[in-house]
C-alpha cells in the first residue's frame, strides 16, 4: 500500500503526449549536459537499446529527448534512469516552467504591440495632412518611424518576415494617407479613428486602463495614470467633435494620438518586460535544475523521493559527489564533506558515525547513510530562506528615477491642464466677452495630451539593455534596477572571506626545493600521503595527479595522528609531515627555516618532506587570497569607497587575509543571520554592497543596498543577489560599478529627453492654439532621439533582445561547472 | 590508498566534445572513491585518481561501459 502510494506521489520528470500508435505511449522530457550533435547520437543508441522502446528522437537545440516506448515493457522511470546512467541530467520541469511561461507573456506581448503599432499607422494616415501643407513632411515621418520599428520587432520572425511585414505596413499605411487625401471614405474617416482609438485603449490596452485605476485608487500617479489622462483626453475630444462637428476641428487628430499614446507605451511596456525576463532568465540558468530529491532508505531499499517527504528518522543516502540534502546524524559510512558555501570553513570536514551533516554542503569521495533529524522549516537550508525573506522586508527600497520625476510631473501636468482650461473660460469674462468654450476644452484636452511624454517609458529600460550588454561583456549579469541605480552610490563593500576574497580550495601554494627539483618533492609527498585521509594529503596526491606525477608504491605506511606520515619507498624511509614532526625524527630544517616561519605568517600549512633522512623540501598548502584581491581592495579605497571583511571563519584567519588584501574592519565567527544584522547596521551611516558566495551570505546579499555574488556559488546565494560575477575576477566589482555609472547618466539624459519636447508642447499646447498632431511629432522625435542616444554604436544589443522572444528558451547545460 | 589510472577510449563511441568530458567526469565521481578524474576529447584519454583501498580499478572501466565507452588500461 505504501509503495503505491509513494508512487503517486513521485514527481514526474517529464510530459506525456499522446502516441499515435494505440498501446504505446510517448514522452518528452528536458536534458542537461547535451552539446553537440554527436552526443545526441549517445543516447539514441543507449536508448535503443533498451526493450520496449521503438523510436527516440534527441534535439540538440531543445534539449529534449522524445522517447516512444511500450508501457507493458518498460517504464518511463526506468528509460529516464538510463539516461543519467550514461551521465545526463533530466531537468525539473517544475523548475523549467517559468521559463516557458516567461516566454509566452512575452510573445503576447508583441502581438499586443503589433496590433497597437497597425492601428497607429492607419490613424496616423486618416490624420491625412495634404501634401503642401507643412505638416506633411511630419506625417510621413510618424508613419516611417513606426515603419521602422515594425520592422525591428518583425525581426524576431525573420528577415524575410521583417521585410515582408513591414514592406506591407508600409503600403498599408501610404494608402490609406491617399485615400484619405482623396477623400475616398468620406465621412467615415473620424469614426473609423475612433473606433481605433476605442479598441486601443480598452481592448489592446484594457490593463493599462485596470492598472492605471488600481494605482490611482491609491493615491499613486505613475506613467499608466498619466498615459490614460492622455488616452482619454484623446477620447474625450474626439467624441466632443463627433457629437458637436464644430468647423476646422482635428477630431480625427484627437482619435488617432489616443491610438499613438497607447502604443508607445505598450512598446515600452513590452520593452521592459523583455529586460526583466531576459535577466531573471540568465539568473535562472546559473541555478541548479536538476530535481531535489533524496534516496531514502526504507526496509532495505533505496528509493528516490521528493525532498519534502523526507520524514524524520528516515535514512537517507547520500552518494558521492552529491549535495547533502537534509540535517542529520551519520549513521554509518566515511567521507569528506565540503562546508564551505555553508560554514566558511575552506578545509573539507571529515564525517564519520555520530557527526552531523548540514543540509546544502557538498558531499566528496564517501558514500554516507545519515539519519534524518531536522526537516521541513526547522532545517537548516529553511532557516537561510527565511533569513533572507526578513532581509528582503527590512532592505532599504529604492525609488525608481522616473518614478521621482513623475511625482512632481504629472500633478503639474494635471493643474496646467486644469488651469489652461479656466483660464480660457474666465479670461474672455475679464473683458466681458462670453466665456469661449471651445477654446478651453482644446487647450485643457491638448495640455494632457501633449503631457504624456511616452518616450520616458523607454528611457530607462533602453539605458539598462545598453548597460546590461556591457556588463555580460565583461562577465558581469546585472540584474536588477538596484544594480544600475545603486551602485554607483555604494560607499562601503563588504566581502565575504572563503570563495570571494579568497579562492576557498585548500590547494599546494607554494613549494620550497632543497634537494632535486619540484616534481620529485611532490612525487614523493604525494606516495607517501596517498594512503592518508587527511583533506591536506588528498590536495597533495590530486595536485600531484593534476601536474600527472607518478605515483610511486610505498610500504609500511603509518599514520602519526594530527602529525604526519612515516613509509618506506624502496629501501629508504619516507617522512612527511608538520616541521615539527621531522625535527622530532631528526631531520635537519635548518636551511629552510625562516621561509617555513614566512609561509606559516601568511597563514599556509607547512609539510616537510624527507627521504632517507634527508630534507628534500616543503611545501606549503591552504587558502589563497584571490590573485586581483588587493588590487581591487586599493582601488575601491581610491574612489573613497570603505571596505570591510566578513566571515564565519575563526579570528585569526580572518584578521590575516584581511590584512593581506588591504581591509580594516573585520567581522570573525559571524552566524549567517548575523551577517545581515552586521550589514543592517553599516547601513545606518552609508550604502552598502555585499560581496559573497555562499548559503550563509544569502541573507547579507539580501539586505545590502547591492548584492554582488559569484556565479559559481550556492543557488540561494544567486538568488539574493542583484549583480553576478560570472568570470572568477573579483576586480568584476569594479566594472559593475562603472557600468553602474555609465547607465545611470544614459538614463538621465533619457530622461532629459524625454521630458524636453514635451515641455516645450505644453505650454504651448496651454494657449489652446495648438493642434494635437504636434503632440504626435513629439512622440516619434523624443522616440527616435532617445532610440539614438542609448545604442549609437551599440545597436546589437536591443535587437539581440528583442530579436529572441518567443524562441525557445535556452535550458542551462551544467551550468555549475 | 590513491592510485592513478588511464584508460583509452577504443570503442565507437569516442569522447566527442567538452560536454562529453564533463559527462564522464561526472558520472565516475559518482564512484565511491574516485578523486579526480581528468577526461580529454582530445587526447581520447580518461585518466582517473581513485583509492585503491574501496575501488578497483575494473569497477571504473564497467562504469564507463555502461555508459556506452569501451576502454583499455593505458
Amino acid at each position: 500500500m505504501t509503495t503505491v502510494a509513494s508512487v503517486e506521489a513521485a514527481p514526474h520528470f517529464w510530459s506525456e503526449e499522446p502516441s499515435s500508435i494505440p498501446g504505446r505511449r510517448r514522452i518528452r522530457a528536458r536534458i542537461g549536459g547535451l552539446h553537440c550533435s554527436l552526443c545526441t547520437g549517445t543516447i539514441e543508441k543507449a536508448l535503443g537499446k533498451r526493450p520496449g522502446v521503438n523510436k527516440i528522437a534527441v534535439s540538440l537545440t531543445h534539449e529534449q529527448a522524445l522517447i516512444e516506448y511500450d508501457p507493458s515493457v518498460t517504464r518511463a522511470e526506468d528509460l529516464l534512469q538510463t539516461l543519467e546512467d550514461i551521465g545526463y541530467t533530466v531537468s525539473d520541469p517544475r523548475k523549467l516552467r517559468p521559463f516557458e511561461e516567461e516566454e509566452r507573456a512575452l510573445v503576447q506581448e508583441r502581438w499586443r504591440f503589433l496590433t497597437a503599432l497597425t492601428m497607429s499607422i492607419a490613424a496616423m494616415g486618416l490624420v491625412g495632412y495634404p501634401v503642401d501643407s507643412p505638416w506633411f513632411p511630419l506625417c510621413v515621418f510618424s508613419i516611417a518611424s513606426l515603419v521602422a520599428l515594425a520592422f525591428v520587432v518583425l525581426r524576431g520572425y525573420g528577415t524575410r518576415m521583417a521585410v515582408g511585414g513591414s514592406a506591407l505596413l508600409a503600403v498599408f499605411g501610404t494608402a490609406i494617407y491617399y485615400f484619405q487625401l482623396r477623400g475616398t471614405f468620406g465621412g467615415a474617416v473620424p469614426w473609423t479613428a475612433g473606433l481605433f482609438a476605442l479598441i486601443v485603449t480598452f481592448g489592446v490596452g484594457g490593463h493599462i486602463v485596470r492598472m492605471a485605476y488600481m494605482a490611482l485608487r491609491r493615491g499613486i500617479l505613475n506613467q499608466h495614470v498619466l498615459v490614460e489622462f492622455g488616452a482619454f483626453a484623446g477620447l474625450i475630444g474626439g467624441a466632443v467633435g463627433l457629437a458637436l462637428n464644430p468647423p476646422e476641428y482635428p477630431t480625427v487628430a484627437f482619435f488617432s494620438v489616443a491610438v499613438m499614446v497607447l502604443s508607445y507605451h505598450i512598446f515600452s511596456e513590452w520593452l521592459s518586460l523583455i529586460v526583466k525576463t531576459r535577466s531573471s532568465q540568465a539568473v535562472k540558468k546559473l541555478l541548479d535544475l536538476e530535481p531535489d530529491v533524496a534516496h531514502v532508505v526504507r526496509n532495505g531499499q533505496e528509493e528516490k523521493i521528493p525532498l519534502q517527504q523526507v520524514q524524520i528518522g528516515e535514512l537517507v543516502r547520500i552518494r558521492p559527489g552529491g549535495r547533502v540534502p537534509v540535517d542529520g546524524e551519520v549513521v554509518s559510512g566515511q567521507s569528506n564533506v565540503d562546508e564551505s558555501l555553508v560554514t566558511g570553513e575552506p578545509l573539507p570536514i571529515e564525517k564519520r558515525p555520530g557527526d552531523r551533516t548540514v543540509s546544502g554542503s557538498l558531499n566528496g569521495h564517501g558514500t554516507l547513510l545519515v539519519r534524518a533529524t531536522v526537516i521541513g522549516e526547522e532545517s537548516f537550508l529553511r532557516q537561510v530562506i527565511r533569513s533572507v525573506e526578513d532581509a528582503r522586508a527590512l532592505r532599504p527600497g529604492v525609488l525608481h528615477l522616473v518614478d521621482r520625476v513623475l511625482r512632481v510631473y504629472t500633478p503639474i501636468v494635471l493643474l496646467t491642464s486644469a488651469g489652461a482650461t479656466l483660464f480660457w473660460l474666465l479670461m474672455p469674462m475679464v473683458s466681458g466677452a462670453p466665456p469661449d468654450l471651445q477654446r478651453a476644452m482644446f487647450a485643457g484636452l491638448s495640455v494632457l495630451v501633449m503631457g504624456y511624454p511616452c518616450a520616458v517609458g523607454i528611457s530607462a529600460p533602453l539605458s539598462i539593455v545598453r548597460g546590461a550588454g556591457e556588463a555580460a561583456e565583461r562577465g558581469v549579469l546585472m540584474r536588477t534596477g538596484e544594480a544600475f541605480q545603486v551602485l554607483r552610490r555604494v560607499r562601503r563593500v563588504v566581502f565575504d572571506k572563503t570563495g570571494t576574497l579568497t579562492e576557498g580550495q585548500p590547494a599546494l601554494r607554494e613549494t620550497v626545493t632543497v634537494t632535486g627539483n619540484e616534481e620529485t618533492l611532490l612525487g614523493l609527498a604525494a606516495a607517501a600521503e596517498s594512503s592518508s585521509e587527511h583533506p591536506l594529503a588528498r590536495a597533495i596526491v590530486e595536485e600531484a595527479f593534476r601536474r600527472g606525477v607518478p605515483l610511486h608504491e610505498v610500504e609500511g605506511f603509518e599514520a602519526v595522528a594530527g602529525r604526519g606520515v612515516r613509509a618506506r619507498l624502496g629501501n629508504a624511509t619516507l617522512i612527511v609531515g608538520s616541521p615539527a614532526f621531522l625535527t622530532s625524527e631528526a631531520v635537519d630544517l635548518q636551511p629552510v627555516r625562516a621561509r617555513v616561519a614566512q609561509l606559516e605568517s601568511q597563514g599556509l600549512t607547512v609539510i616537510g618532506v624527507a627521504h632517507d633522512g634527508a630534507l628534500v623540501g616543503v611545501l606549503a598548502l591552504g587558502d589563497a587570497l584571490r590573485q586581483d584581491a588587493a588590487e581591487t581592495v586599493r582601488r575601491l579605497h581610491a574612489m573613497g569607497i570603505q571596505t570591510s571583511l566578513i566571515t564565519g571563519d575563526n579570528e585569526q584567519a580572518a584578521r590575516h587575509f584581511a590584512r593581506a588584501a588591504g581591509i580594516d574592519d573585520v567581522h570573525a565567527r559571524v552566524l549567517p543571520a548575523e551577517k545581515a544584522t552586521i550589514i543592517r547596521t553599516l547601513q545606518e551611516t552609508t550604502r552598502v554592497a555585499m560581496v559573497g558566495d555562499g548559503i550563509n551570505d544569502a541573507p547579507a546579499l539580501m539586505q545590502a543596498d547591492v548584492g554582488i555574488a559569484f556565479g559559481s556559488g550556492a543557488d540561494i546565494a544567486i538568488e539574493s543577489a542583484d549583480v553576478i560575477i560570472l568570470n572568477q575576477r573579483l576586480s568584476a566589482v569594479l566594472d559593475a560599478h562603472a557600468v553602474s555609472g555609465y547607465s545611470y547618466r544614459k538614463i538621465v539624459q533619457n530622461v532629459v529627453l524625454a521630458f524636453l519636447f514635451n515641455g516645450i508642447g505644453i505650454p504651448a499646447a496651454a494657449t489652446g492654439l495648438v493642434y494635437p498632431v504636434w503632440g504626435m511629432v513629439a512622440m516619434a522625435a523624443s522616440v527616435t532621439t532617445i532610440f539614438i542616444n542609448s545604442l549609437w554604436g551599440r545597436g546589437a544589443y536591443f535587437f539581440g533582445a528583442i530579436k529572441t522572444v518567443g524562441q525557445q528558451p535556452l535550458v542551462p547545460a551544467g551550468a555549475k561547472a | 590508498m590513491f592510485r592513478s589510472v588511464t584508460f583509452e577510449v577504443v570503442g565507437e563511441q569516442r569522447l566527442n566534445c567538452g560536454a562529453c568530458e564533463q559527462r564522464v567526469t561526472r558520472l565516475l565521481k559518482t564512484l565511491e572513491g574516485v578523486g579526480h578524474v581528468r577526461a580529454q576529447a582530445e587526447a581520447q584519454r580518461i585518466e582517473v585518481l581513485f583509492d585503491a583501498a574501496v575501488l578497483e580499478p575494473r569497477r571504473i572501466a564497467d562504469r564507463l561501459n555502461e555508459a556506452g565507452y569501451e576502454t583499455t588500461v593505458a
